[in-house]
């Protein structure tokens, strides 16, 4: 890639700015510190667009810088600020919530994986909505894959948990209607 | 925990990694051959399986959120000139990345065949795709391969527990971004064992893994590419039947030892549900 030039990564980066910006959200919880995170990662990426290995996947190199600016930057002079943790409960919320029942389930599953705590969050998002293999997601989180499978465990028994109350719940409620 | 079979016994971090495919090989008979028996194994695959969300749908709301317009214009303002379409996955950086790329078929879920044959196979298999003339017909030889691993026998141990197939596929369905659930894939006279994620020069593969009675193992394997939309073909390799085609994103393949034309029906049916 060393002889492509930042006229092909910006080529490539444009197809990849939502996605960033829903990771840089994921991290943030601010819509403005995800933007702010996604130029950020744009201009490092072209800088350093001779790193890029060929043959590895362009996305998973984008979302790498991001979050290391994430963590080595923005949220080392949020900490230096004494700023707080955003409630990501909040950051997720969508704006315009349907009525249908297909947009209630949506926004209950966007509120229970919030509740989450956050390197659990991180994890659901890499490898149950942008769908990598456990290996991709322990690369990116810089962690053992061992660790990417304890928080899904965890992540999983908690929703799994949840679930179980909403159908006890249910049949409480048709008990009653009976 | 405090005896040896209670320390064998496998972990929630373990049955999650069953429900996403993600099971090692030296763990994943381990596993069939306790849930075949445990009934509080059973119970906490089912508690860890209703942890399962349609996770991918929710997300793509935050999807329309971005500011769009104004990350292009920002990236706009970078020097040199951008691009203008918005994908959902870069199929492979940019450049001239062929010969450069790690070809071979990644086992992240070996566990139907031994564990130590799954490096070798490996091995093998990266060699031929990285030949000269490696062509993307390599990806079905590599399947064909593989499913040589497959008995009837090592298939008919896999207990059916539907909730957790129901998991594999969607789990394989997420990795290849096709929707799968076992009434689409259901189909006559098979018995569907079990879904996989496995990985072929770095794009995801579901292969969906069926027994038939007489026949042995048949497998559908799907992976997401630019493709042309080819209608059906059929080939033989390692013995078996193949049929492959292509539509919309995705290529398709069906193999197994029974007759090519029994296999182009079933081809008929799932390329009919699989849209």
């Amino acid at each position: 890639m060393g002889t492509s030039g930042p006229e092909e990564v910006k080529t490539a980066l444009a197809g990849h700015l939502s996605r960033l910006w829903r990771y840089g959200l994921i991290l943030t919880g601010r819509r403005d510190e995800a933007e702010d995170l996604v130029q950020a990662t744009c201009v490092r990426a072209i800088e350093r667009e001779h790193q890029f290995q060929p043959g590895t996947r362009l996305d998973h190199w984008l979302f790498s810088i991001l979050r290391s600016i994430w963590l080595n930057e923005v949220r080392a002079q949020r900490i230096r600020r004494g700023e707080g943790i955003v409630d990501a409960e909040t950051a997720l919320v969508v704006d315009g919530a349907g009525q249908t029942e297909a947009a209630v389930l949506v926004h209950q599953v966007l509120r229970e994986v919030a509740a989450l705590p956050d390197a659990q969050r991180e994890t659901v998002l890499l490898v149950y909505v942008e769908g990598m293999a456990y290996r991709e997601a322990a690369a990116i989180l810089d962690v053992p894959i061992g660790t990417v499978m304890s928080r899904l465990a965890a992540a999983r028994a908690t929703l799994g948990k949840l679930n179980m109350g909403k159908e006890r719940s249910h049949d409480v409620r048709k008990g009653n209607d009976a | 925990m405090t005896n040896a079979h209670d320390n064998d016994l496998p972990t929630d971090e373990e049955l999650v990694a069953y429900l996403d495919g993600e099971l090692t090989s030296d763990t994943y008979g381990r596993m069939v051959r306790y849930l075949a028996i445990d009934h509080d194994l059973q119970r906490r695959l089912i508690l860890l399986s209703g942890g399962q969300r349609p996770f991918r749908e929710a997300f793509a709301l935050l999807l329309e959120q971005a500011p769009q317009a104004n990350l292009k214009a920002t990236l706009a303002s970078l020097p040199g000139p951008v691009g203008s379409s918005e994908v959902v996955r870069s199929p492979r950086g940019w450049g001239n990345t062929a010969k450069a790329m790690v070809a071979g078929l990644l086992l992240f879920m070996a566990g139907l065949g031994a564990g130590w044959l799954a490096p070798a196979l490996n091995q093998r298999l990266w060699e031929q795709a990285s030949d000269e003339g490696a062509s993307a017909d390599n990806w079905r030889q590599a399947v064909a391969e593989y499913l040589t691993l497959f008995t009837a026998e090592t298939l008919a141990v896999i207990p059916d527990i539907p909730a957790a197939q129901e998991q594999e596929l969607a789990a394989v369905g997420n990795r290849v971004g096709l929707k799968l659930s076992p009434q689409m894939i259901s189909l006559p006279n098979l018995s569907f064992k079990r879904a996989q994620f496995l990985e072929y020069d770095n794009k995801p593969l579901g292969q969906l893994v069926y027994l038939e009675p007489g026949n042995g193992p048949v497998a559908l394997c799907i992976t997401a590419d630019v493709t042309s939309g080819t209608d059906y073909q059929t080939e033989q390799r390692q013995g078996f039947n193949i049929v492959y085609w292509s539509r919309g994103r995705y290529n398709f393949m069906l193999i197994g030892h029974m007759p090519a034309s029994r296999l182009q029906e079933y081809a008929g049916v799932l390329s009919y549900r699989l849209k």
